[in-house]
């Protein structure tokens, strides 16, 4: 009887895609999930990040008795090809990763690997009700890739600049001014390294905000002519770099080092991908109180980063109990405030409760960070493949050495 | 029982044929069956390769030379006087440090936003900001050669001294100086030479260290590119297969840098032997290079002294509250980070349980090994030196070459991550540094207290716990030390054998150290300094209460 409900189960589920996982109901996972131990691979080089996973790792064991171990990445394409190994050698059901921070060419990877759970599960989270991705599109899109259900959105970022009004009273305001204002004051701007994420999306801004016709980015990277497209990103730099931070003879690792750069005053303007950032590290004493953020005029890059769950994770129950839990109110709430991490939220305001709306009114905004408004301008995220053809191309250009 | 110590090294062959096939193409797991070159082809088209692979030879050759000179001439200086007891005391507990934790404090102290920059700015130097020269980490790897030397000089000072002992030092000195040397020639000529013949191994393992060296070269090197081994681990993390394969030909080659770079070694050690011998043959005095001796190892010292600042700036920075440039102490002080800090728990758990097993591991199979072999003393039998061999091979081989081939394999078969893997691969680079301890020891046991002791009817396990390990207590508690501060330290094996599952407070150190906080990035590193030191002083506490009644103990804990 079970073996021909599950069959019709299976059934129901090729026809459509948008019924829950073979038919259980989360209270079901919920029960599978309890006593599991979830390995939740994330970029661990933030402490506020890693603080709030640690929050979260409390209440997912005390409400689920889920065991949440932070692996903390030093690259998250670390885990992908360990993912990638796996399925190579045939481990279907037992990896090492339950659930992974992920967005852009890393999911594009995985999908197209066949990395990710084969069934969408997102929609059957009770708490993508509070989302809306009629407002939020980006929720379902991760940079123009269709997320198909298979990762569920964690938290929006968008790029902004950071710099200490005490040194700098007019920050520059788009790609020109910036190289303007790098030839005047050599050694005092630099970003991170193009093979971070935050450093390769510097670059990309800087493409976005030269190149005259910009559909080409939109589209995969074969189809485009790749030396015409990005001539004007190599013009700018080979402009800027001899007059960056160290003559460009190197780089920040990442934000978080750029960041430190700016609070001993090595640089003058550091970049981040989450609007309070800087906020935070105000807060913390990290930077000095006159610093604050800017965006260009043009808009900067803003994307969504989510959670996804590998095809092979040991814990896929208690997997999805955490990304539910990562995206109930309560939980983004908290990770909105900058005293904590300061990553927007991916709810939709006006579908929280009551008592959410409060809470999410009490929470600060912080100093240094831009208002909605002020973020209002953005840049949608080119076509995943643009990302490596970018890491090589500045790679042979700016880092084979002599 | 040297097929034992074979098998228990074995990992080292099985990790390096993990990385010789699938870098011809051939790699049966992945489905790729066929001898090709597009893997090596492809690792070739890296930028940068040949930058990064003169980086690596000039880092590590360089930072060997000079160990192994100024090693010596501290020794020439201090040998015969009181200093070596006081040097010997502290570089005991500076050999335990991890190297990353030296690269994380010299980073503190030393970069143009550093300590020391601060201690002397705005006063001395008028600088209200960072200056903008880049002088550490520098961009052609003397910051790197810097962090090296502070952990190989030492080193070698203390392997120097331990063959200096057997050595009849003071009177081939005597016989020089009567013949009107000087000291620094009676030194440079009869001495060193012997002394040089018994370290040759050990400053093998140090030169192929500071060839493949990682966990200081992410903090200390250049970036653009950076050293060989640092090129390879960051491309391991690149996700398609291809890559992987051709990351196994970077592993090889790696390993061809190695040893290429110990035949030029060798060649060298020819041309320098034919003008020593020569120059030896002059009748030079060298009286002058007497007066130079002790400039030269106070030169040699500067190292470590930047170091050991290089602590202080750590344990400044985990207690500091906002510090902005200049000041040159911070504004106010906090033990937030340190309460903060209690998420780390787990990782020096981690450490410790990691620590302690692979080295009781270790010992068990070197005390095996040596209870049931005949004594033998191999400076008089070359082949049993060579028997020896396969131990000393993870100290031989580049460890991102045979480790890479080793994940690849442990992934495959479901034990990355595991502990008992962990152990097993900690274990094994504890084991020759255990074994060039315990070895000597118990050949040098006198057998007649056992002898007395059977002669009384004891029995032989009574005999080996009651007599035989007691009269090795100090070099077991040292064996001990020096196995955990091995442990503590490894950074690469314990990254890719612990798959991301088992964390460590080295791991934690170094990607903190990347990450730019500097208050957690000095706690993980003053929590990795710990471990070792807290042994180190256990150790010797015990040893003095233990022991302090046995006359004939107290040398050797001098």
């Amino acid at each position: 009887m079970r073996l021909i409900i599950s069959l019709a189960g299976l059934f129901i589920l090729l026809v459509s895609t948008t019924i829950p996982v073979l038919g259980e109901d989360f209270t079901t996972t919920i029960r599978a999930a309890k006593g599991q131990t979830v390995y939740f691979n994330a970029w661990g080089g933030d402490d506020k990040i890693n603080a709030y996973i640690a929050w979260a790792g409390q209440q997912v064991k005390s409400r689920y008795d889920i065991t949440l171990k932070h692996v903390k990445l030093a690259d998250t394409a670390t885990a992908v090809s360990r993912i990638l190994a796996e399925k190579a050698a045939g481990r279907v059901n037992d990896g090492t990763i339950d659930i992974i921070w992920i967005n852009g060419a890393n999911f594009a990877v995985m999908k197209r690997s066949g990395l990710l759970q084969p069934m969408p599960w997102v929609e059957t989270l009770p708490s993508w009700k509070f989302t809306d991705a009629e407002s939020l599109p980006a929720i379902k899109y991760d940079f123009a890739e269709p997320t198909e259900g298979k990762e569920s959105p964690w938290g929006r970022a968008q790029l902004v600049f950071a710099y200490d009004t005490a040194r700098l009273l007019t920050p520059p305001r788009s790609a020109q001014e910036l190289l303007a204002y790098i030839r005047a004051n050599p050694g005092r701007f630099t970003f991170p390294n193009p093979t971070d994420f935050v450093g390769m999306s510097f670059l990309k801004q800087i493409l976005l905000e030269l190149t005259v016709d910009k559909t080409p980015l939109y589209a995969p990277v074969d189809t485009a002519n790749f030396e015409s497209v990005t001539a004007p990103l190599w013009d700018w730099l080979d402009n800027a770099v001899p007059h960056l931070w160290r003559s460009g003879s190197t780089y920040p690792a990442n934000y978080t080092a750029l960041r430190q750069l700016l609070g001993d005053g090595e640089i003058d303007i550091a970049l981040s991908f989450n609007p309070a950032d800087a906020s935070a590290a105000i807060e913390k004493g990290e930077l000095p109180a006159t610093v604050s953020t800017y965006i260009h005029d043009v808009g900067t890059l803003a994307n969504v980063h989510f959670l996804a769950i590998p095809f092979n994770a040991s814990a896929p129950q208690a997997a999805r109990v955490v990304a539910d839990f990562m995206l109930s109110p309560e939980a983004q709430i908290r990770k909105s405030d900058p005293r904590i991490w300061g990553d927007p939220m991916v709810l939709s305001p006006n579908k929280l409760s009551t008592a959410d709306m409060t809470a999410l009114a009490a929470v600060p905004r912080g100093v240094a960070t831009l208002s909605e408004s002020d973020l209002a301008n953005t840049l949608a995220e080119p076509h995943p493949s643009w990302v490596s053809r970018l890491e090589e191309a500045w790679k042979s250009r700016y880092a084979s050495g002599f | 029982m040297a097929g034992c110590l074979f098998l228990f090294c074995s990992p080292v062959l099985v990790g390096l044929i993990g990385v010789i096939l699938p870098s011809v193409g051939f790699f049966p797991a992945f489905g790729e069956g066929g001898f090709s070159w597009a893997p090596a082809r492809r690792f070739i088209s890296t930028p940068g390769l040949s930058s990064a692979i003169l980086l690596s030879f000039f880092t590590g050759i360089t930072a060997t030379v000079l160990a192994l000179f100024f090693s010596f001439v501290v020794l020439a200086t201090c040998a015969e006087n009181r200093l070596m007891r006081y040097l010997r005391r502290l570089l005991g507990p500076l050999i335990s440090v991890p190297h990353s934790t030296v690269a994380i404090g010299m980073l503190f102290l030393l970069t143009p936003s550093g300590w020391l920059m601060r201690l002397v700015s705005p006063n001395l130097t008028g600088f209200d900001r960072p200056p903008l020269f880049a002088w550490f980490p520098d961009p052609y790897g003397m910051s790197l050669i810097l962090g090296l030397l502070a952990k190989e000089i030492p080193f070698l000072i203390i392997v120097g001294m331990t063959t200096l002992a057997t050595l009849p030092t003071t009177r081939l000195i005597r016989a020089g100086v009567s013949l009107g040397y000087g000291r620094a020639a009676c030194w440079l000529f009869l001495i060193l030479p012997l002394v040089y013949r018994h370290i040759r191994l050990p400053l093998a393992a140090v030169l192929v260290y500071g060839l493949s060296v990682v966990d200081m070269a992410l903090l200390l090197a250049p970036t653009l590119p950076p050293p060989l081994a640092v090129l390879i681990f960051q491309t391991i993390d690149h996700s398609d297969l291809l890559t992987r394969l051709s990351v196994s030909f970077g592993a090889c080659l790696q390993l061809a840098v190695v040893i290429l770079a110990i035949l030029l070694w060798q060649m060298g050690e020819i041309i320098i032997s034919h003008l020593f011998r020569h120059f030896r043959n002059s009748g030079y005095r060298l009286l002058i290079a007497d007066r130079l001796l002790p400039i030269l190892a106070a030169i040699g010292l500067l190292p470590m002294v930047l170091a050991v600042l290089g602590f202080l700036a750590i344990l400044l920075w985990s207690i500091a509250g906002s510090w902005f440039f200049p000041a040159a102490m911070p504004n106010s002080f906090t033990m937030q980070h340190w309460v903060s800090a209690v998420d780390m728990i787990p990782l020096l758990g981690n450490s410790v349980l990691l620590a302690f097993s692979a080295t009781g591991l270790a010992l068990i199979v070197v005390m095996a090994v040596c209870e049931l072999t005949p004594r033998q003393f191999h400076h008089k039998n070359r082949l049993s030196g060579w028997l020896h061999l396969p131990l000393y091979l993870p100290l031989l081989v580049p460890q991102i070459s045979f480790l890479f081939g080793l994940q690849i394999l442990f992934s495959w078969q479901r034990l990355d991550g595991t502990w008992v893997a962990l152990i097993w691969v900690h274990a094994l680079f504890i084991l020759p540094y255990i074994w060039l301890i315990l070895r000597p020891a118990f050949d040098f046991c006198d057998p007649r207290f056992d002898q007395v002791a059977a002669t009384l009817g004891k029995n032989a396990y009574y005999r080996f716990f009651h007599i035989k390990l007691p009269l090795l207590a100090y070099p077991l508690a040292i064996s001990i030390f020096i196995g955990v501060s091995v442990s503590i330290a490894l950074y690469v094996p314990t990254l890719l054998i612990g798959a991301g599952r088992v964390n460590t407070v080295t791991l934690e150190a170094v990607i903190r150290a990347t990450g730019g906080s500097r208050s957690q990035a000095g706690i993980a590193a003053i929590l990795q300094m710990l471990i070792p030191m807290i042994v180190y002083i256990t150790v010797q506490v015990w040893l003095y209460i233990r022991f302090r009644k046995f006359s004939a103990m107290q040398d050797m804990m001098a």
